[in-house]
């Protein structure tokens, strides 16, 4: 019976490696996923401006990332949900095609994305959209979890 | 006679399975169900519910049960959900996301729970069944009061309107069905989720290798002889946790596998019962509390979710109500696993009984009559 390879023998300063590429590879994966799956929602704006430096389309109709496209009226609004940080919106109205890429800041869960002002060439055509919570009037008496009632048992 | 024994032995070795078969079969045309629709559905539940009593297997292997503490498992599953809704990262990445934050707590979940059940040898599955209770009330103060403002949460909608702990129910929209999508086939109108079907075979696969290294052997020694294996050399205490680690990761991917199939999670809740679910599904597959393998865990899925299908739909044609039916389905499924006890105890016994008449009747046959006759004389 001959000894193994001392290569293949197990030795601490072998298993410290192994175990060091282990989580070196856990949290690289861990990474990718959180950086690469990361989702937000694109609201798609055909709004004219207040001040009305650019103004809205009667219809178009705009697709992100070559996905199904989405009819839009004026004033009108519509979301779409994305995966990742660079995007493309593609529309087409009035007979011309516009076109922009952009990415999209990692923080930001909801981005509108103004068309009028993409197709007016006014940067940026988009902005993190942070809605303002209403301030209730009374506090309302959230129902607790419920810890009895189990769900039927194999769902 | 040999015949006629035989036939007995099989139907006492059975006993569940038939006593499932007959109850299934004897509803299913009740149930006015169409063939197409029941086995749609069966195939649905496999994909969402064979990851989880695969769990089972190895600790039944390592001879310490069946793991009720395999809601450690699932609650680890959940907690890494609520972080993959809560960075609101999205289909399958989510669904890797979760296992990764789960994994860590999963391991230590399961090498505490396999520490306790070293101190508790031979009581391990009442053991295991009450440490998920306690671990569920760690887990109810964690969610409910740590995560909001300990646990710095992101999203508004997940928490409850006070700031802190997460709602009651959770929606998973973000990873609704992802790993399900992912590779979808119809065939003859029925959906099959592919992806879903490959990570079970691939499990399976890695169950039939695991039997055959070194530490699947040590653990079907301690199965069967603890002490023997400890003279032998093997490192029981070690081993058993390990067996317990490993079944508690697989719970926490097979309740991701679960909740992501069915779309919300009851996040108080979702976990109480899954034990009992994984537990009485394997047993209606003919498994025992010292005996598990694959074809268990098939047989005793479909016919537990065959039950499921059938009997509410049933309980409405006969007694016009199908709340009767899912008595019938609670009741049955919890005999089972009382049944399965019982006869396992049963078994025990007669094989300590038959082992003792055998040695009996061994010492007689072997002991030369002269040694015999003085100690009759003695006893005289």
């Amino acid at each position: 019976m001959s000894a193994p390879l001392p290569a293949l023998r197990s030795t601490p300063k072998r298993r410290l490696i192994v175990r060091g590429l282990l989580v070196a590879a856990y949290l690289t994966l861990a990474l990718i996923v959180f950086i690469f799956g990361r989702g937000h929602t694109l609201l798609l704006d055909n709004k004219t401006a207040a001040d009305g430096s650019y103004t809205g389309f009667r219809t178009l109709s705009v697709s992100v990332n070559g996905g199904a496209p989405l009819q839009l009226a004026l004033r009108e609004r519509d979301k779409a949900l994305v995966v990742g940080q660079r995007h493309t919106v593609r529309f087409e109205a009035n007979g011309q095609v516009y076109e922009a890429s952009f990415k999209l800041p990692f923080g930001e869960d909801i981005i509108l994305v103004s068309l009028p002002k993409l197709a007016a060439g006014v940067e940026p055509f988009w902005e993190p959209f942070r809605s303002e919570p209403i301030p209730r009037a009374a506090p309302v008496e959230e129902e607790l979890p419920s810890l009895d009632n189990p769900p039927p048992i194999g769902g | 006679m040999i015949k006629k024994t035989s036939i007995r032995r099989f139907f006492a070795d059975n006993v569940v399975v038939i006593i499932f078969l007959v109850l299934t079969a004897a509803a299913t045309p009740v149930s006015g169900l169409s063939a197409g629709y029941i086995v749609q559905e069966i195939l649905t539940r496999i994909g969402r519910n064979s990851f989880l009593v695969f769990s089972l297997i190895l600790p039944v292997m390592a001879g310490m049960g069946l793991n009720f503490g395999m809601v450690l498992g699932a609650m680890a599953g959940e907690i890494g959900l609520i972080f993959a809704v809560d960075w609101n990262i999205i289909g399958v990445p989510g669904l890797i996301f979760a296992n990764l934050v789960g994994l860590p707590i999963a391991i230590f979940l399961g090498w505490l729970c396999g520490e306790v059940l070293n101190r508790a040898r031979g009581r391990e599955m009442v053991t295991g069944f009450i440490l998920g209770f306690f671990m569920d009330g760690i887990y109810q103060f964690v969610v409910l009061y740590l995560m909001g403002s300990v646990i710095p949460m992101r999203s508004a909608a997940i928490t409850l309107s006070r700031g802190y702990g997460i709602r009651n129910t959770l929606n998973l929209d973000s990873v609704r069905q992802s790993l399900d999508d992912l590779l979808m086939v119809k065939l003859f109108g029925i959906n099959l989720p592919i992806a879903t079907y490959l990570i079970i075979i691939l499990l399976c696969v890695f169950i039939i290798w695991f039997r055959k290294t070194k530490l699947g052997q040590d653990m079907r020694a301690i199965g069967q002889d603890q002490i023997v294996s400890n003279a032998s050399g093997i490192p029981v205490a070690r081993t058993r946790v390990i067996a317990i680690i490993i079944s508690t990761i697989l719970a926490m991917v097979g309740q991701i596998i679960f909740l992501q199939n069915m779309g919300n999670m009851a996040t108080y809740n979702a976990h109480r019962q899954t034990g009992f679910f994984a537990v009485a599904a394997i047993l209606v597959g003919g498994a025992s509390v010292t005996k598990a393998t694959i074809p268990n865990v098939f047989i005793g899925v479909v016919l537990l979710h065959l039950m499921y299908i059938v009997m509410p739909r049933a309980g409405a044609q006969l007694f016009g109500s199908a709340q009767i039916g899912e008595y019938f389905r609670d009741a049955f499924s919890y005999g089972a696993i009382a049944l399965a006890l019982v006869l396992h105890a049963w078994r025990k016994m007669r094989g300590v009984e038959i082992d003792r008449a055998g040695l009996r009747q061994g010492v007689a046959s072997a002991a030369p009559l002269e040694a015999i006759e003085p100690i009759k004389e003695d006893t005289l």
